[in-house]
């Protein structure tokens, strides 16, 4: 666990000397000030729902709403910025004379491997907590509503980048660089994760039983990264009794399985 | 007590790019004992670095086996006795030489307890006292290698790598870590050194081996390597031309070089104090009595060419 901490705490270093929690701090202080004057006007807001003096559910449900969209919003923007700022973690531990000096060292290529991956995602889960606690608090001040479930976004948005980082790594391992690593996961985060979570509609459309199944194959293949976010987070905020946790299992399973496949491969490189 | 064990290692590169594997070790055996400093010579892509990344565990080898401190398991607990100072070695940019060590040191299983103190140490002994808040990317090549030999000895290990540890540093600084190495020595280390600077490796190492396209061509202790079987050289206060043609020594040749300096060849011990006591019977003093001994240089050049010829 020590080896671990180390590169974690190192892998933060890294990517403190290169500014990104600063831009990360400054995109997220400008989106919360943003939303403060937002609310600025408040009223104008409220009466947008088309009832001047709601109720204390209807209001709890009007702020939720609101707080929830903001982040959603910039999750997504904070998420891209993520697959870039960590897309060459791995590829920065490979360069030749920089891993020689580290696995000289007690330290399992597991260990380094885990430091760095959970490196990225600390980095995205410190970052999301300054983002979702701004919001919280400055809307929640603003209405003097305070729903606490919002906070949930943290580790959900963290988890999302979790199974994104995934890609990352692999890539990483298999090219010694950064770019196949960010197509991959930008081109699965905008492009295909979006269109297996709609292949219900899709379907409709498609003639084949073939491309059905295979895109029922692909969505429970891959991680659910638009449906946790777009879906299942919604569905616990709103409290809905069919909140969807299966997608949670599905993907936690992608997770561990993709770890194991990028300690194996790993493992067997020739450094 | 043998720290390193190779027995029959052999390490294949496949690449798509070539049709035949490319053969980087062949079936090397070789030991090293403690407390020695061990040179591994070799011209560039002999497989000397391949070498040391197969016993760290960085590269895998196709056959064979090897073990490190008697246990051939390669668990990487024990690269806590082991320091490794990389060629082309490199450290983050953004961190100051004192976080480099701080980081590695307990990546080494260094206490927070004592690191400070371990890290000024270090840098001291390898003359980079005062530096310690200098970003590594202001220095100079020089500079670098000390860092990386202060990482590869903060955590005073048992069996220190060095490979290539004084490119790029001038002969003075040289000179500083060849008395590092011969400190670590006595304290009881043992030492692999990679190099192809063959002058600096005759001064300390104690047994050397030479690989060729990844064959280990030669290996023994130094005096061993380059000393010329029965040939002398002597010197004397004045000239020896009379006993050049003496008939007691036909089986010799005794050889003019300089001045009163002379190459006595084709005798064994037997010989060579009989004719010393011929001088001394004849009145002349022996200056100087030394066996003839060829450089590691000349030694490694000559078979490196013979192995050429062959081919």
């Amino acid at each position: 666990m020590r080896n671990i901490f180390i590169i974690i705490l190192y892998t933060l270093r890294e990517l403190f000397a290169r500014k990104l929690f600063i831009a990360f701090g400054i995109i997220s202080t400008l989106a919360i000030g943003i939303i403060w004057m937002i609310l600025a006007n408040g009223s104008v807001m409220i009466n947008q729902f088309g009832n001047a003096n709601p109720g204390y559910d209807e209001m709890e449900k009007i702020v939720l709403g609101f707080e929830v969209s903001a982040i959603l919003f910039l999750s997504d923007l904070f998420i891209l910025i993520a697959i870039f700022s960590c897309a060459n973690l791995i590829s920065s531990m490979l360069e030749k004379g920089t891993i020689d000096v580290f696995l000289s060292k007690p330290i399992s290529r597991t260990q380094l491997l885990v430091g760095k991956y959970l490196g990225g995602v600390t980095f995205v889960f410190i970052n999301m907590t300054y983002l979702v606690v701004g919001i919280f608090l400055v809307v929640s001040f603003y209405f003097n509503l305070w729903s606490f479930t919002v906070l949930l976004a943290i580790p959900v948005i963290t988890f999302t980048f979790a199974l994104l980082n995934i890609f990352l790594i692999i890539s990483g391992l298999l090219t010694r660089g950064s770019a196949l690593g960010m197509i991959v996961t930008y081109f699965y985060f905008i492009v295909l994760s979006p269109i297996l979570a709609a292949r219900d509609s899709i379907s409709n459309f498609i003639s084949s039983d073939i491309l059905k199944q295979f895109l029922d194959f692909l969505y429970y293949l891959l991680p659910q990264v638009h449906d946790i976010v777009k879906t299942v987070f919604k569905q616990i905020l709103l409290q809905n009794e069919n909140v969807q946790y299966e997608l949670l299992i599905y993907s936690t399973i992608f997770l561990i399985a993709g770890l194991a496949i990028s300690f194996f491969i790993f493992e067997k490189k020739d450094l | 007590m043998e720290i390193i064990k190779i027995e029959n290692l052999s390490k294949s590169y496949s690449s798509l790019k070539r049709k035949n594997n490319v053969l980087a070790l062949d079936n090397v055996s070789l030991s090293v004992e403690r407390g020695k400093i061990f040179g591994l010579l070799g011209q560039n892509g002999a497989g000397k670095t391949t070498l040391v990344k197969i016993l760290l565990g960085l590269t895998h080898p196709t056959e064979g086996r090897f073990s490190l401190f008697g246990d051939s398991t390669n668990n990487y607990k024990n690269k806590k006795r082991i320091g490794y100072l990389p060629e082309n070695h490199r450290f983050p940019n953004f961190l100051t030489a004192y976080q480099v060590l701080y980081y590695l040191g307990l990546l080494s299983e260094l206490n927070y307890d004592g690191l400070k103190r371990k890290i000024f140490e270090a840098l001291e002994l390898v003359g980079l006292k005062g530096v310690e808040k200098k970003k590594v990317k202001t220095f100079s090549k020089g500079m670098m290698q000390r860092l990386g030999i202060a990482q590869a000895i903060i955590h005073n290990p048992d069996l220190i790598f060095l490979d290539e540890p004084t490119d790029g540093i001038d002969p003075i600084g040289r000179k500083e870590i060849r008395d590092i190495l011969v400190r670590l020595k006595n304290e009881n280390k043992t030492i692999f050194l990679n190099s192809h600077i063959l002058s600096e490796v005759e001064l300390i190492t104690d047994n050397v081996a030479i690989l060729h396209q990844g064959k280990l061509i030669k290996q023994g202790s130094i005096s061993d390597l380059t000393a010329i079987e029965n040939e002398y050289r002597i010197t004397t206060d004045s000239e020896l031309d009379t006993f050049l043609s003496k008939s007691d020594f036909v089986n010799f040749q005794l050889k003019k070089l300089n001045g009163f300096t002379y190459v006595l060849s084709g005798t064994d011990e037997d010989g060579l104090n009989k004719f010393v006591d011929l001088l001394r019977l004849n009145g002349i003093t022996i200056k100087e009595l030394i066996k003839q001994k060829l450089s590691l240089e000349e030694i490694f050049i000559s078979l490196i060419k013979d192995l050429d010829k062959v081919k």
